[in-house]
């Protein structure tokens, strides 16, 4: 499939974990998942809950694999993750009997090895919520998104690599010390 | 490369084959470099988790704001439909067969079908359907039917005849847009559960109790979500009438 120009500007920002980027997706493609979505046994409500799944995995997936698509658009990239999730949920509530053989359509299931997180993993989640936004930020840049040191010096107020190091460091070791605080 | 940004590269998935290879390898071999990567690994984990619940608050609020209208006028509009039903009912037992009750519940129960068929996005090069589609979700549907029935004059397509006679419902013009309905092949049709709720309110506009009826009793026996309820209370109440 031929990407458009606005499709691989929309790429780019969404791999600079634009948020405004991932709302156009989100609202281009709305209405077309659930008319899609039809289809399946599903309620609205269980195919709204996978579209946003669906665009949050795509949009970590963006943001922390740095992907770019080629061959494919963002809508069909999107689409084969939701429809991975709704064969998913139709695992999860027994209705395999009427999708045993995958209904045919444009779009190839997508799934991602998600393994489950651990608990330390989901209690650190939680504690995130309690350290400063500037802790947050820089944990995000360098965990989430993968920048280096470099990169973060240059996108922030920081005045130099040693800064960000040490700030890093001492939010990092502020966040440890909330797992052991009950 | 120092191991932080050896683990970064790790999880970016940045690592040549090779040197993938024998980043394994020393997450079995060396102890300190497996910690750290557990260490790092639980705090990108960790990030995601809070990351996509913070997204998913942000498009339930965003649903709330943007979407919730269509619903929200729905409530009012089943509140307006028990007012109705309510006034209805009482009138029953002080009047003989009054004739405009199940018009009323026509007018209680309508409401503008949504353009679920296609989305109005840039992208979108098919020009006629589009506007067709664009006039109708600006509810211009004047010039939505006008659009949809040339489209149709070149090729039949169910879908764009069902969003055709809801044109022509919404202009009120109740027989073109029943007969309209009446020709879709309804067992096969994708919108069979809108087809079998607005033919039977057409149905009720037009005093035709036991037909609205039956279109209602097809529709309950889907099982399917849309205008469940509302189905189940005109069932009800119209056994009543």
């Amino acid at each position: 499939m031929e990407n458009k120009p606005s499709e691989e500007q929309l790429q780019v920002r969404l791999r600079s974990d634009d948020k405004t980027a991932l709302k156009e997706v989100y609202i281009s493609y709305r209405q077309e998942f659930l008319y899609y979505a039809k289809r399946y046994p599903l309620e609205e409500a269980d195919v709204l809950d996978i579209y946003q799944d669906a665009i949050v995995a795509m949009h970590q997936n963006f943001v922390m694999k740095q992907i770019s698509l080629k061959l494919s658009s963002i809508k069909t990239y999107l689409f084969g993750i939701g429809k991975n999730k709704i064969y998913k949920k139709l695992k999860e509530k027994n209705k395999v009997l009427r999708v045993e053989v995958e209904i045919p359509d444009s779009y190839a299931k997508i799934d991602f090895d998600d393994s489950l997180p651990t608990e330390n993993q989901i209690a650190l989640a939680k504690k995130l919520n309690e350290i400063s936004d500037a802790c947050r930020h820089i944990i995000k840049l360098f965990y989430y998104r993968g920048l280096t040191i470099d990169d973060i010096v240059e996108i922030t107020d920081y005045k130099d690599k040693n800064t960000v190091r040490s700030q890093k460091s001492r939010c990092l070791k502020h966040l440890k010390s909330l797992l052991k605080v009950k | 490369m120092n191991t932080e940004q050896h683990i970064q590269k790790y999880i970016a998935n940045q690592l040549s084959e090779a040197d993938k290879q024998e980043f394994e390898n020393k997450l079995m071999s060396d102890p300190d470099f497996k910690l750290a990567y557990e260490e790092h690994q639980d705090i990108v984990m960790a990030y995601r988790l809070f990351e996509a619940e913070t997204l998913k608050t942000k498009f339930q609020e965003l649903e709330e704001k943007e979407y919730k209208q269509e619903n929200a006028k729905f409530s009012m509009s089943k509140l307006w439909y028990v007012a109705v039903a309510s006034v209805l009912i009482i009138g029953f037992f002080y009047t003989t067969n009054q004739s405009n009750s199940a018009g009323d519940l026509y007018n209680s129960n309508f409401s503008v079908y949504p353009n679920t068929y296609l989305p109005v996005t840039r992208g979108n090069n098919d020009n006629t359907s589009l506007q067709a589609f664009v006039a109708y979700e600006n509810k211009d549907f004047e010039v939505a039917e006008k659009a949809f029935e040339s489209i149709l004059e070149k090729n039949e397509n169910p879908n764009i005849r069902f969003y055709y006679a809801l044109s022509l419902l919404n202009q009120d013009k109740f027989n073109l847009a029943l007969a309209q309905l009446n020709q879709l092949d309804v067992d096969n049709s994708d919108y069979k559960p809108e087809i079998l709720w607005y033919s039977s309110l057409i149905y009720l506009h037009q005093e035709n109790v036991e037909n609205a009826k039956n279109q209602l009793k097809k529709l309950n026996s889907l099982k399917t979500k849309f205008k469940s309820e509302e189905t189940k209370q005109l069932l009800k109440d119209l056994e009543k009438v």
